[in-house]
């Protein structure tokens, strides 16, 4: 061990960071040189200077063990005042209106996942369906293709009485789905298939109570439900969504 | 209240002022009485008091007024001999002092807990939730700038002795 690095470890404090084999070398060397142990020396003297000086001007305990007192005894004596009986009820009052309303608000407007998942699917059947946007397509055998890419599964050929006719893969709320249109022009839905996996917690109905969850966007009737770790979401613009999402989850 | 004379003596180091000292541990006690429900008893006691009032000067006496008071004079500082009592060796209080006030807040804060109150690198490091390699590195570069201010004689000089010291049978190795 050189000089420069016993003298690291000549301060008191340093010995707990210090292993037994280091200890070893630094007794070696403090042995062989004079200079680190004058350095040593050193150290143990700054200690005693710096202890001694830090006992000069320090305030007397009994002015600050009264303020200390004091200010206990004001905090209890606030907690004791009868104004905050009355002041609490009243405040948690508040407080649970707030929330309430606040989980009222939250439930049937934004965000709501399962009302963002809704809306964002009532916008895509909008764009690609109603409006017919132009959009990448597939029909026919290429459906189970598509299907199977995007979900791993194969998809019913019919939902509330109406035929599969084409497919195509997008992305709702940042996650990716499998995009179905039944019927034809006059008359279509479209059914998005997720893996609940990679939904966002609480966008569709717990699977366990087999739920469908329902909501009206801009006229566009919504309906989701999850089912065999899929997240659904059925959109179309007459009553047969409802019988379609009901169809879907005893077949899916 | 025990440990109130140990709060005092680090938190005048710490403001560098007696009135923002009895401030701060003021604040620190109440802190702690209120917060005493998450004190784990067998644990340090001491410990947990000077955690609360280094967390309370670091969230709340770091303001601009409290740089520009004037640090405390010491007045008639007695003298102090070195242990060996050498004429020449004599350092005053109010050099010591003033070194330890001229230290960068982080480095005064390692040096007051780890020598002064003498806790290991260990409780230091738990104490300011800082690493233990941090502390070790403000504890040596604390120590340094004292060295090199207090102590005039290089090392080797005092090496002239030529006889191994008491703190070498001392030291615990």
């Amino acid at each position: 061990m050189r000089c420069h690095e016993a003298e690291a470890f000549l301060a008191p404090q340093m010995s707990d960071a210090v292993d037994g084999v280091r200890q070893q070398e630094l007794a070696s060397h403090l042995a062989s040189c004079a200079a680190c142990r004058a350095l040593l020396q050193q150290e143990y003297r700054l200690d005693r200077l710096v202890k001694a000086a830090a006992e000069h001007n320090v305030p007397a305990t009994e002015n600050v063990a009264a303020a200390v007192r004091q200010g206990i005894e004001k905090e209890t004596s606030k907690r004791r005042s009868p104004m905050m009986f009355w002041r609490r009820p009243a405040f948690a009052a508040v407080m649970i209106a707030v929330l309430a309303g606040g989980l009222v608000t939250w439930k049937v407007t934004l965000g709501n996942p399962m009302h963002l998942l809704c809306a964002d699917a009532a916008d895509d059947h909008r764009d690609e369906v109603v409006q017919a946007q132009p959009r990448r397509w597939r029909t026919g055998p290429e459906i189970s293709e598509v299907a199977s890419r995007a979900i791993s599964a194969s998809v019913p050929a019919n939902a509330g009485g109406l035929a599969l006719t084409k497919a195509r893969i997008c992305e709702l709320q940042g996650t990716r789905a499998l995009h179905l249109v039944y019927g034809d022009a006059g008359k279509q839905i479209s059914v998005f298939v997720m893996m609940q996996s990679e939904l966002p917690r609480w966008s569709v109905p717990s699977s366990r109570t087999r739920d469908i969850h329902q909501e009206n966007d801009l006229g566009m009737n919504v309906a989701s439900f999850s089912t065999s770790g899929f997240g659904v979401v059925v959109v179309g613009n007459d009553g047969v969504v409802r019988n379609a999402a009901a169809d879907l989850l005893h077949t899916m | 209240m025990q440990h109130l004379h140990a709060l005092l003596r680090t938190a005048v180091r710490l403001c560098r002022h007696q009135h923002l000292a009895e401030d701060l541990v003021q604040e620190t006690m109440l802190r702690a009485w209120k917060a005493f429900d998450r004190y784990q008893p067998q644990t340090n006691c001491k410990a947990w008091l000077l955690a609360i009032l280094m967390n309370l000067w670091t969230e709340e006496h770091r303001k601009p007024r409290s740089r520009n008071e004037v640090p405390e004079e010491v007045g008639n500082a007695p003298q102090l001999r070195s242990a060996s009592g050498m004429a020449d060796d004599r350092v005053y209080v109010r050099e010591v002092l003033a070194c330890i006030d001229e230290l960068p807040e982080e480095q005064r804060g390692v040096l007051l807990l780890s020598v002064v109150e003498g806790f290991s690198l260990r409780e230091v490091s738990e104490i300011l939730q800082t690493p233990m390699g941090t502390v070790m590195s403000r504890l040596g570069r604390a120590r340094a700038a004292l060295r090199a201010r207090l102590f005039a004689r290089p090392p080797i000089a005092a090496a002239a002795e030529g006889t191994v010291c008491d703190a070498m049978k001392q030291k615990r190795f």
